[in-house]
C-alpha cells in the first residue's frame, strides 16, 4: 500500500515537473517550438551545403537532407539528454526544497520532454520532406525505436555520471564539453560505420554511438543494412554506462539536496 | 508524530572541514504541540527544520514521520525564481494533489499580492515571498507547519491574519518554528527545543528555554 502511494506521489511529481519544463522551454517565448526545429535544421543545412558543394551523392537513399536528418536527430537525442540531465539539478535546485521532489524525478521529466520534442521534430521534418516530394518510407519502425531507446539510455547514463561528478568537481562541465566535442565528428552523423575502412573502424568502433547510428539507419532505410555494426556491443556498453549512472546517482543523492 | 533515531548530521564548510549539527540524536518530538526551536546562529536550526520536513537527509540514523508535514516555509524556500507566483502555486498544487482553482482563489485573497501573483518570483521582495508561502501553505492542509523565520514579516495587518489563520487551525494542526524573535516564539509556542552542543533539549516552559538561550548568546 505504502509502495503504491509512493509511486502515485512520484507520478504526480514527474508529471508536474514535465509540465513545468515544457512551459519554461516552449511556453514563454513566442517563437517556442521554432527553436526546437531550428537547431537540427541548421545542422542539416550546413552539412547538406558542404557535401553538395563537394559534389557528393548521399551515402544512403536519394536525399542528402534525409540522410543528415537521420544522423542529427539521434545525435541530438543523445547529446541534448546529457546536457539536460546535467543541468537539470542546478536549474531546479529550489524545487528540491519540496520533500517529495527527488533528483531522479527531474532527470526523468527532462528525458521525457527531450524525447517527445525530438520525436515531434523528426515527424515535422519527415512531413516537410514528403511535402516537398521526397519519398520516405521507414523500413522498420521497431528497429528505429530500439536504437532511439538506446540513445536515450546512453544519454541519461552519461548525464547522471556527469551530474554525480559535478557535485564534487564543479569545473567538470567545461572539461566534459571539451572532451565530448570530437564525438560529434566520430559518431557517424554524416557517414556510416559501414563505409569506414576496416582500419578506421578498428579504432572508431569502440564508440557505441557509431554502432547505434548504423542501427538507427538500418531500421530507417530499406536500402541499407549495415554489415559492421554490433548490436550486442552497442546494447551492452549502453546498459553498463546507464547502470553506472544509476549507481552514481544513488551514491551522491544526499549531496544533491544540500542547499 | 516525528521521531529521530540516532540521527547524525554534519555540514561541509568551505575549507573542507565538517561542522556537526546533530550527533547521534534520538528524540521524540512532542505531539500536537506548537514547538519553538532555539539555538545560536549557525547551530543548525534551519537544517533541523529541513530534516524534519524531509528536504534533506541525515548522514546517519533514521527519521520516522507520520502525518502531513509542510515544506520548510522560509526565505530560501521552494519557489523557483524564474516562475511566476501562479506557476509556482500550480506546481505545488500538482505535487500535493491539491485542487488548483480553489487554492488559486484562496491564495489570491489571502496573500494580497495583487498583480504580482503573475510576476516571476525573482521580482518579489522577501515580504512578498513569505506572503505567498504562507497563503499557499494555509490553503493546503498540513498536520504540521514548519516555519523558518518568516513569521513576523509583512505589516501588522498581515501578521494578525497569519495569527488568526493559525488559531483557526489549532484543532487540527501544529507548528514547529525557528525564529530569532523571542516575542514570536512566546506568542505561538507551547514548548521549546534548544539546539545546543549537537543535541536537542526539550523545555516544557518556554520562558526558561528563552532564558537559557539568552545566556548562550551572551557567552559568545
Amino acid at each position: 500500500m505504502e509502495f503504491i502511494q509512493a509511486l502515485s506521489v512520484q507520478g504526480r511529481v514527474i508529471s508536474a515537473l514535465t509540465l513545468r519544463e515544457t512551459r519554461s522551454r516552449y511556453g514563454n517565448s513566442k517563437l517556442g517550438f521554432f527553436w526546437a526545429l531550428f537547431e537540427p535544421a541548421a545542422h542539416v543545412a550546413v552539412f547538406v551545403a558542404i557535401f553538395s558543394s563537394l559534389g557528393r551523392s548521399p551515402p544512403i537513399g536519394d536525399s542528402m537532407g534525409v540522410f543528415m536528418l537521420t544522423g542529427i536527430i539521434p545525435w541530438l537525442l543523445f547529446s541534448n539528454i546529457v546536457n539536460q540531465v546535467m543541468n537539470g539539478l542546478i536549474a531546479n535546485k529550489a524545487l528540491l526544497g519540496y520533500p517529495q521532489v527527488i533528483p531522479m524525478d527531474i532527470t526523468i521529466s527532462r528525458v521525457i520532454l527531450e524525447f517527445s520534442s525530438l520525436f515531434l521534430v523528426m515527424l515535422f521534418f519527415i512531413g516537410v520532406a514528403i511535402y516537398t516530394g521526397t519519398t520516405i518510407k521507414i523500413d522498420n519502425f521497431l528497429v528505429v525505436m530500439q536504437a532511439a531507446g538506446l540513445f536515450v539510455m546512453l544519454g541519461a547514463g552519461v548525464g547522471m555520471i556527469n551530474t554525480a561528478i559535478l557535485h564534487s568537481v564543479p569545473s567538470y562541465k567545461n572539461i566534459y564539453s571539451a572532451l565530448s566535442r570530437p564525438l560529434y565528428f566520430m559518431s557517424g552523423i554524416f557517414f556510416t560505420a559501414d563505409f569506414l575502412s576496416p582500419e578506421a573502424f578498428e579504432i572508431l568502433g569502440y564508440n557505441p554511438l557509431l554502432h547505434l547510428m548504423d542501427w538507427f539507419r538500418t531500421g530507417f532505410f530499406t536500402s541499407f543494412d549495415s554489415t559492421v555494426y554490433d548490436q550486442t556491443y552497442a546494447a551492452t556498453t549502453t546498459l553498463i554506462i546507464f547502470t553506472i549512472g544509476l549507481v552514481m546517482e544513488r551514491a551522491t543523492r544526499k549531496k544533491a539536496r544540500v542547499t | 508524530m516525528i521521531e529521530f533515531r540516532k540521527v547524525t548530521k554534519t555540514y561541509e564548510l568551505k575549507g573542507g572541514k565538517r561542522n556537526t549539527i546533530l550527533d547521534k540524536v534520538s528524540f521524540k518530538f512532542p505531539v500536537r504541540k506548537n514547538i519553538g526551536v532555539l539555538g545560536i546562529n549557525g547551530a543548525g536550526k534551519s537544517t533541523l527544520l529541513r530534516l524534519i520536513a524531509g528536504s534533506e537527509y541525515p548522514d546517519k540514523g533514521r527519521i520516522i514521520r507520520k502525518g502531513k508535514y509542510s515544506w520548510p516555509l522560509g526565505f530560501a524556500g521552494s519557489f523557483h525564481d524564474n516562475l511566476t507566483g501562479i506557476e509556482n502555486l500550480r506546481f505545488a498544487c500538482r505535487i500535493y494533489g491539491a485542487d488548483i482553482p480553489y487554492i488559486t482563489e484562496f491564495v489570491q485573497e489571502f496573500s494580497e499580492l495583487g498583480k504580482y501573483i503573475n510576476e516571476p518570483i525573482k521580482n518579489y521582495s522577501s515580504g512578498m515571498r513569505s506572503r505567498l508561502a504562507f497563503a499557499l501553505s494555509m490553503a493546503i492542509d498540513f498536520d504540521v507547519y514548519l516555519v523558518d523565520e518568516i513569521m513576523g514579516v509583512g505589516d501588522q495587518g498581515f501578521q494578525q491574519k497569519c495569527h488568526a489563520a493559525f488559531e483557526a487551525k489549532r484543532q487540527t494542526s501544529s507548528i514547529i518554528m525557528v525564529s530569532h524573535s523571542m516575542n514570536t516564539i512566546r506568542d505561538y509556542c507551547d514548548v521549546a527545543i534548544l539546539l545546543t552542543g549537537e543535541q536537542l533539549e526539550i523545555h516544557e516552559d518556554v520562558d526558561s528555554a528563552i532564558e537559557q538561550y539568552e545566556a548562550l548568546t551572551k557567552k559568545i
